[in-house]
């Protein structure tokens, strides 16, 4: 049975975080702050000028259970719902600006002070001689943001009226302090790709489809959880060994691995939490009901991608064991999944439509073991079930390669270098990345072949730990050729490698059984900008960053 | 592959000089292998034990030889500082106390400072109290001269025997070994037994109480005691044979039967920003052949060449500089190579957590006195 959960301070954690904006257009506004007293002065004022327009997680989640209550109904999503939401987040410099260097140096995450610039070495990111990421657009040490802003909108019109208004607010803060808060040094427009990319990324695979669920309430009276459970209440999970779904394929974790001042996961008994009393602080006073925020622009060169599915295709089908290999099939194996989101776990040979479409589908699979019976269901979900194959125990990684993107990025129920499968749950993050740029279309070259067609994902994750949590993941998974699956090759996909000319290994597993190597010598991943914020609570906006009367 | 003859001394090094040396020292790793042929036997019946003594039986091909490894910095010290890293490498070093009872990864390591508090050096070692023990009966001279291979070398003239071997019995906390180097494994837990024992005992299959079987490493480990499930080598180690066992193949650890330091990573060691080359030595062991990630590694020197104009401590990981010989462990895996073979043959049954070895073997088996259903490996708080 697991430990009670914990009633979440919704009205004070912004939105982004633990309810998602999930919105079609986004805007992400890097600025750079003016240092001068009269400049910090201003920032000030402007933050609190700011704080009614920050959308917190009370508000977002309302939002989407609404969008999805009417979806169910209507089949589709809601005609004329919409809305438009704010969230902002600070470097480590930024906080030093606008509290002390004492209160920042409380935040126990290195990485975080540091930067995202000066640790690109350790995440294998391209760097010159001295260490700096190179081409960067913005977050390089010429171009470190100190505040980000991002709004989102189901409306792009909404969106451009709310950047107005910022506009507007920090031109007037300027015209009273004399002197102007923040520059924006990098502006980065992020869209959903439509129809029929929409809800894929660039490379054309289905995003977004495994995200953990978080456990507390966003309610006391009538009590309501954040993560709604979709297994039929009368048939309890009684299984204590595993961890608790909140549907399938989603394992449930606890409130402190996303936001600071709740219970955290531990390594052992996934039910049973760590309670955040018992541990010692890890941010100043002020930063309960915050997480840090990860930032990454990915650009993803699609034109290289394809081009060498189709070189590793033709090669492979000369090999013994991979006759009926196509690129399509080799590009899968380097997912993980379909494009239509179905994973090969449970379809390997062929994509198959109706799974990647099936939310309760879809998700539901695990590597090591073969999978149990899919569970029931709330009756009132009106599901039909889940008739696909399940899956089955993939030790050597034959259904799907042990360096897999999503293999590698979540091992699920594998046993890890770290040792028992539990540890997997206090890695996860909650990703809120987009695309940005046009989508890529085969048939026309002008969306394809020109350079000002930069495409890619902002990549955004949300985590009380960049530690243990976005860089562990990052080094000590997706970039090594080993772990967490006993092999496999480095991640295909976001896999970063500095030596042998930056090429990556990638094993596949032939119907012979026989392992092959494949060397993954082009890039189509790679990182041009981002950085380590922390996203605060919105009282912490309101009573320590903008506070009056300090400087 | 035949039955062995002999089991070699870890990565074949060559301290050995004569053939009763090779002989004893295979004995005491043969005496290992019985007792966790003798556990297995004592649930599955005689012939029956998916766990083989590799001198009585054959190694029939195919085979293979997995690698199977963790990382060398304690997976419960890093627990303990969640979100803390720092604290935790601090936490795990500084005195032979704290490396005795929390260094527990199969890997222990020594820091040479320099008068301004900055590491100059750092060295691991991954080599048992068992192998020592065994050269100080046998061959004190050249456990002398191993010894002063292996300590801070600004004292290793002084090391003398006298100091290693007091009263005729081999001292293992010696000040050369924790003062002055980690020359091997004090960590009560960390020995060749523990090892053989925890792939012995992950051969026996486990179910619940409803007789569905039990695959999770952590429901693994509580069930058959055979480690601490919050480290990352017993659940691992458990987790791969069991799987292993229960797909029907017979196992055995690989020859030379040792833990090794299998990889080591220059990954985000940078000076001011700029990476720099390896400064990794490997002074004992072999390292992974060209084109293999796992080597068998037995002492290991982090140290930058003394013209570089800067020392370990200027170094950073990320943008952390190295203030701790954790921060390089965590660059660091241990491991062991297991054999499988006559894969898919063997069909135990499953037992239940609370069964104990009836067959008459048991009784009379070491293991059944010494270890019994006792954990191989517990925890040192």
């Amino acid at each position: 049975m697991a430990a009670p959960e914990e009633l979440l301070d919704v009205k004070d954690i912004q939105g982004n975080s633990l309810a998602g904006f999930r919105k079609d257009c986004q805007r992400f506004l890097f600025y750079r702050m003016d240092r001068t007293a009269d400049g910090i002065a201003a920032t000030r004022t402007w933050l609190r000028g700011l704080v009614p327009d920050v959308s917190s997680v009370a508000e977002v989640n309302a939002f989407n259970q609404l969008f999805r209550l009417m979806k169910r109904r209507t089949g589709h999503d809601p005609r004329g719902l919409s809305a438009t939401w704010l969230n902002i987040a600070f470097s480590a410099d930024a906080l030093r600006l606008l509290t002390s260097d004492a209160e920042v140096d409380e935040f126990t995450d290195q990485h975080f002070k540091s930067g995202l610039a000066r640790t690109a070495t350790l995440l294998n990111d391209p760097v010159d001689a001295a260490g700096n990421p190179i081409g960067w657009m913005v977050g390089g040490p010429v171009n470190e943001a100190d505040v980000l802003v991002i709004i989102a909108s189901d409306d792009s019109a909404q969106l451009e009226k709310r950047l107005q208004r910022l506009d507007k607010a920090i031109q007037q803060v300027a015209s009273a302090h004399g002197a102007t808060p923040l520059e924006l040094i990098f502006d980065q427009t992020g869209r959903v790709l439509s129809a029929p990319l929409r809800g894929h990324e660039h490379f054309g695979f289905k995003d977004g489809v495994s995200q953990p669920g978080v456990r507390g309430f966003v309610g006391a009276s009538p009590p309501e959880l954040l993560t709604a459970r979709l297994f039929d209440p009368s048939v309890q999970q009684a299984d204590a060994t595993i961890p608790e779904f909140s549907r399938p394929g989603q394992p449930l974790i606890w409130p402190g691995q996303i936001v600071f001042g709740y219970n955290r996961q531990q390594t052992q008994d996934t039910r049973v939490p760590l309670p955040a009393e018992t541990l010692a602080p890890t941010t100043p006073p002020w930063g309960r009901n915050g997480s840090y925020v990860v930032v990454r622009r990915l650009r993803q060169d699609v034109k290289a991608f394809r081009m060498f599915i189709n070189k590793a295709a033709q090669e492979l089908e000369g090999v013994d064991g991979f006759s009926d290999m196509s690129a399509d099939r080799f590009a899968a194996l380097m997912v993980g999944r379909w494009p239509s989101g179905a994973p090969l776990m449970r379809t390997a040979g062929v994509d198959d439509p109706a799974l990647g479409t099936d939310d309760h589908a879809s998700n539901f699979f695990q590597y090591e073991n073969d999978s149990p019976p899919a569970m029931m269901l709330d009756p009132s979900l009106n599901y039909s079930g889940d008739a696909f194959p399940t899956s089955r125990a993939d030790f050597s990684g034959r259904q799907c390669p042990l360096a897999g993107h999503i293999r590698k990025v979540n091992p699920r129920d594998g046993t890890t270098e770290q040792g028992n499968s539990s540890d997997v749950l206090t890695r996860l993050v909650l990703r809120r990345g987009i695309p940005f740029g046009e989508a890529y279309d085969i048939a026309d070259p002008l969306t394809r072949d020109l350079p000002e067609h930069d495409r890619g994902l902002m990549f955004v994750s949300y985590q009380t730990s960049i530690e243990s949590q976005f860089v562990f993941l990052q080094t000590k998974w997706v970039n090594n050729a080993v772990d967490p699956n006993n092999g496999g090759g480095q991640d295909p996909i976001i896999g970063q490698r500095p030596e042998n000319g930056r090429a990556r290994t990638f094993t596949v597993v032939g119907s012979n059984g026989a392992p092959h190597n494949v060397a993954v010598d082009a890039e189509w991943v790679v990182p041009t900008g981002g950085g380590y914020f922390f996203s605060p609570s919105i009282s912490t906006i309101a009573n320590v960053l903008g506070r009056a009367g300090t400087t | 592959m035949p039955t062995l003859t002999r089991f070699d001394p870890p990565a074949h090094i060559g301290d050995f000089t004569t053939n009763e040396q090779r002989d004893g020292w295979s004995g005491i790793v043969s005496d290992f292998f019985e007792e966790g042929v003798d556990f297995n036997t004592g649930f599955v019946g005689a012939g029956k034990s998916q766990f083989y003594h590799p001198l009585m039986t054959s190694t029939d091909e195919p085979h293979d030889e997995p690698c199977i490894d963790w990382p060398a910095f304690p997976k419960l010290v890093k627990d303990r500082f969640p979100g803390n890293a720092m604290q935790a490498f601090d936490a795990a070093e500084g005195t032979p106390t704290k490396r005795e009872r929390f260094q527990d990864e199969y890997l222990e390591w020594h820091v040479v400072r320099n008068s301004q508090n900055k590491i100059t050096r750092v060295s691991f070692t991954c080599e048992t109290t068992q192998y020592y023990d065994f050269l100080a009966r046998t061959d004190p001279d050249a456990l002398l001269e191993i010894y002063r291979s292996l300590v801070d070398p600004a004292h290793k003239n002084e090391v003398v025997v006298g100091e290693l071997i007091v009263g005729g019995q081999y001292r293992p906390k010696n000040k050369w070994n924790t003062e002055f180097g980690a020359v091997h494994l004090i960590q009560p837990n960390n020995n060749l037994f523990a090892e053989v024992m925890i792939g012995a005992q992950a051969c026996i299959l486990r179910k619940r109480s409803d007789g569905a079987p039990i695959t999770d490493s952590t429901e693994l480990i509580r069930c058959a005691g055979y480690g601490e499930e919050g480290r990352a080598s017993d659940p691992k180690i458990g987790a791969q044979v069991n799987a292993r066992a229960r797909a029907g193949d017979a196992i055995t650890l690989r020859n030379p039967v040792a833990l090794y330091i299998t990889r080591f990573s220059n990954d985000g060691i940078n000076h001011n920003g700029a990476p720099v080359p390896s400064f990794w030595t490997l002074v004992r062991g072999t390292a992974a052949p060209v084109g293999q990630p796992f080597g068998m590694g037995l002492h290991l020197v982090y140290e930058v060449p003394s013209d570089a104009g800067f020392v370990v401590g200027d170094l950073k990981i990320g943008n952390d500089p190295i203030r701790f010989g954790g921060q390089l462990a965590e660059n660091v895996h241990v491991g062991l190579f297991a054999v499988l073979t006559r894969k898919g043959t063997l069909d135990n049954p499953a037992f239940a957590c609370d069964a104990v070895p009836t067959h008459p073997l048991a009784a009379a088996s070491r293991t059944a006195k010494r270890s019994g259903g006792a954990p191989t490996r517990v925890a040192v708080r």
